[in-house]
């Protein structure tokens, strides 16, 4: 078996003739390159995915480990694993993410005041609110508050709210956009959440808004100023509002 | 970024002819050539954390092309009971030598299989020594040797023609 080590030289020859047979290649680089970025930039993001993972995985299982020797001690050892609710009281305030451009949550624009007052007292979980009547501006004739939630009304109809949560957070839920935008993100998380739909301006010192499917969310902005404009990327979410809010106009 | 950027925009504007002719040698066809070049590029720089240096990027491609002609070609095998690797037509519109010996010699490498026919190429038309070819096709010397013995034997009606000629 010497294949190998045969010279061939016509065979050599003839493959050289052969492979001058093919004709120019049919591709630009250009191409090539839009392919590559797009493959790296999935790669890229399943590796921080799965960085994520094992991120929470790591803090995960020591949490549960430690719950769950809680729940052992304080069955004072009878040997009766208490249950999971009364071992881990969360110290985050829970995140709800209901506000849309169209309502809150199951409160849809044009509700009657009672059924969103029912609807944003479970919701919320805390019944404490303020009435405001006879407001009479800019098509808002009363309205309600919660702490950090003012949902207007006109008509007895349900137009519009603006959320910005109180100082004194406690265990209130925290209400967030439907793809996840809280106040105090950065306006380049929401554009990160919505692309191009979101925007931002430097109306009335800052706003930013994004239409949705459900309407057109908005709401005020401030931070470090770029570019000679009171708004940037690096701007945050103060106010999160949808509907009519009263005056003035929040979007320009 | 930029480094990868460069190396392929080199590659593709520079080596692509070469790169295409060892494809052609392999696939049979410039449609298929086209497409294993085209893929070996974008896989040799696909992946983030494996750039290959700008001094042995030329060589990390080739080794892809191989290994995905191979790749490919056992595919088909499992999905078609027969596999055509070259699609020479029927009747050469030139009848000149180069054309004749082309379709002589296309005929002939339709005969091998895929790792037959790579390792034909690496030894006779890249010129690299076994140690190489059994590199670049994961396999041992042995292997590579044999494989070239059995395409050689199979080839050896054209060699025998080529010969005479």
């Amino acid at each position: 078996m010497s294949g190998g080590d045969e010279n061939h030289e016509d065979l050599r020859r003839a493959l050289a003739t052969l492979a001058g047979q093919a004709r120019p290649p049919q591709f630009h680089a250009d191409a090539l390159i839009r392919r590559v970025r797009l493959l790296r930039a999935r790669a890229v993001a399943m590796m921080g995915g799965g960085v994520l993972a094992v991120v929470a995985f790591v803090i995960a299982v020591p949490a549960l480990v430690s719950g769950t020797g809680q729940s052992l001690d304080h069955s004072g050892g009878s040997g009766r694993v208490s249950s999971g609710t009364a071992t881990a009281p969360s110290p985050q305030p829970q995140v709800r993410e209901v506000l849309n451009g169209d309502g809150i949550g199951q409160s849809r624009f044009g509700a009657a005041p009672g059924v969103v007052e029912r609807q944003l007292d479970t919701l919320l979980g805390m019944p404490s609110r303020t009435y405001y009547s006879a407001i009479g501006g800019c098509g808002i004739d009363h309205a309600i508050e919660w702490p950090g939630l003012i949902v207007f009304f006109h008509r007895s109809q349900f137009v519009g709210y603006t959320y910005r949560p109180p100082q004194q957070q406690g265990q209130q839920p925290v209400l967030a956009t439907a793809r996840g935008l809280h106040v105090g993100d950065k306006l380049s998380y929401g554009q990160l959440l919505y692309g191009r739909a979101f925007h931002m301006g430097p109306e009335q010192g800052g706003v930013w808004w994004v239409t949705t499917s459900h309407g057109q969310i908005d709401g005020f902005a401030s931070g470090p100023p770029q570019n000679g404009t009171d708004v940037g990327p690096r701007s945050v979410v103060l106010t999160i509002e949808a509907g009519n809010v009263g005056c003035p106009a929040m979007t320009p | 970024m930029a480094t990868w950027r460069q190396a392929l925009t080199e590659l593709a504007e520079c080596r692509a002819e070469a790169l295409k002719r060892q494809a052609f040698l392999l696939c049979g066809n410039n449609a298929e050539a086209d497409d294993l070049v085209q893929d070996a590029l974008v896989r040799a720089f696909a992946r983030p954390l494996r750039v290959p240096g700008p001094g042995d990027a030329e060589t990390y491609v080739r080794a892809i092309m191989v290994h995905r002609f191979v790749d490919l070609a056992r595919r088909r095998a499992l999905w078609h009971r027969t596999v055509r690797i070259m699609d020479v037509p029927e009747h050469a519109a030139d009848a000149s030598d180069a054309v004749a010996l082309r379709t002589d010699l296309a005929r002939a490498l339709t005969g091998l299989s895929a790792r037959q026919r790579a390792c034909v190429v690496l030894r006779y038309y890249e010129d690299l020594p076994v140690a190489q070819i059994a590199e670049a096709l994961r396999c041992s010397e042995g292997a590579v040797k044999r494989y070239l013995y059995e395409a050689t034997n199979r080839l050896a009606a054209w060699l025998a023609t080529a010969e005479r000629d």
